[in-house]
């Protein structure tokens, strides 16, 4: 809605807030996540 | 060469003095707010090659098990020379890395600096990318006198502030005591009942309460003695927020929140501030708000977003 002339939208999230979640943590948790299971397969 | 300093809470608010604008984010009431949350405020100044303060930010973290694993700068680093141009690059580049630490910390940062260019091509510079867009905010600003605010009101709003004026409403500038809690309270209820996030009404209070006595503006609207709108706004350096507002029906129908913005901007002119910022605008979500802040003939100033370090 334009008010006195201005359209100013609410603050939302960029394309980069997924892809820097995923490098920095998903990563890293997958990593982890397939580093433990690959312990627990060694040790059995 | 630029160096960063950690600073206490009373440096910290003898350099915003020298600031052309500033944030509440960035206000020692603000840190003091949020430590009595649990959060752990930090303040750095950092000096360029000249040793002139070029920048600064306050920034907290949250932290788990002892353990740092957020900090947030809401609405800043924030230039601490002149105005609110966007900071050169290596300061801003030594604040960002003043605050980041090992994984899994996360930081994101959100400087004072207009959207730009320029501001972009610096906060990319730091190895940051942006993951929010910008909250825009209406700021009206306080030079001049009475007549000067006055002529810069939008028709409808003067027309709203001169039928308020007639009603008869007694209004009264307090800083704390019964109107705060009655403000909270009114706050509170008016969140609930409407579906939106504001501050919250505790943190509310502990901003006034962290806040000097000459720096609380509690704008309070009465009828036959009975509180029915009150507004808060508080000053830190040369600027000045609005920090929350609620009326009662019979408030609401004679406009005593008109009134009450109106006699607050008044009460900071009168007291030295440069600027009043009315916070976040956003004509899609909330447009009556926007229209009512718009109306006062404020400024729409638009940041540069979000930030947070990337890998890539």
């Amino acid at each position: 809605m334009r008010i006195g002339g201005r359209e100013i939208p609410p603050p939302r999230p960029t394309a980069w807030i997924g892809l820097v979640i995923a490098l920095r943590y998903g990563i890293p948790v997958v990593a982890l996540g397939a580093a433990i299971d690959l312990v627990l397969y060694l040790a059995r | 060469m630029t160096r960063v300093r950690e600073v206490d809470a009373d440096l910290w608010a003898l350099a915003l003095q020298a600031a052309g604008f500033v944030p509440l984010q960035q206000s020692p009431a603000y840190g003091a707010a949020l430590a009595r949350r649990g959060r752990e405020p930090r303040r750095l100044l950092v000096e360029d090659a000249g040793g002139r303060i070029a920048c600064g930010v306050q920034a907290s973290t949250r932290r788990l098990a002892g353990m740092p694993l957020f900090t947030a700068a809401l609405r800043g680093p924030v230039a601490l020379a002149g105005g609110r141009e966007a900071i050169a690059p290596e300061p801003l580049a030594a604040a960002v890395r003043a605050l980041r630490r090992p994984w899994p910390h996360a930081l994101v940062v959100a400087p004072e600096m207009p959207d730009g260019a320029q501001s972009t091509a610096a906060l990319r510079a730091c190895g940051l990318r942006r993951v929010m867009t910008p909250a825009a905010s209406a700021e009206v600003p306080l030079a001049g006198d009475a007549a000067a605010l006055r002529a810069r009101l939008r028709g409808k709003w003067r027309n709203r502030l001169a039928r308020a004026e007639a009603s008869g409403l007694r209004v009264d500038i307090a800083r704390g005591g019964a109107s705060l809690s009655w403000l909270a309270g009114a706050h509170a209820r008016m969140m609930k009942a409407r579906g939106f996030r504001g501050l919250p009404a505790d943190f509310v209070v502990d901003l006034a309460a962290a806040s000097a006595r000459r720096d609380v503006f509690l704008c309070v609207a009465e009828i036959r003695r009975s509180t029915v709108a009150a507004a808060l706004f508080l000053r830190h350096g040369p600027t000045a927020t609005y920090v929350a507002a609620a009326a009662e029906p019979e408030g609401r129908a004679v406009h005593a929140g008109t009134l009450l913005a109106w006699r607050g901007l008044l009460a900071l002119q009168e007291a030295g501030a440069t600027c009043a910022d009315l916070s976040q605008v956003d004509t899609e979500r909330s447009a009556g708000l926007a229209r009512f802040k718009l109306g006062t003939g404020a400024e729409v100033f638009v940041p540069c977003g979000t930030w947070t370090p990337s890998p890539l």
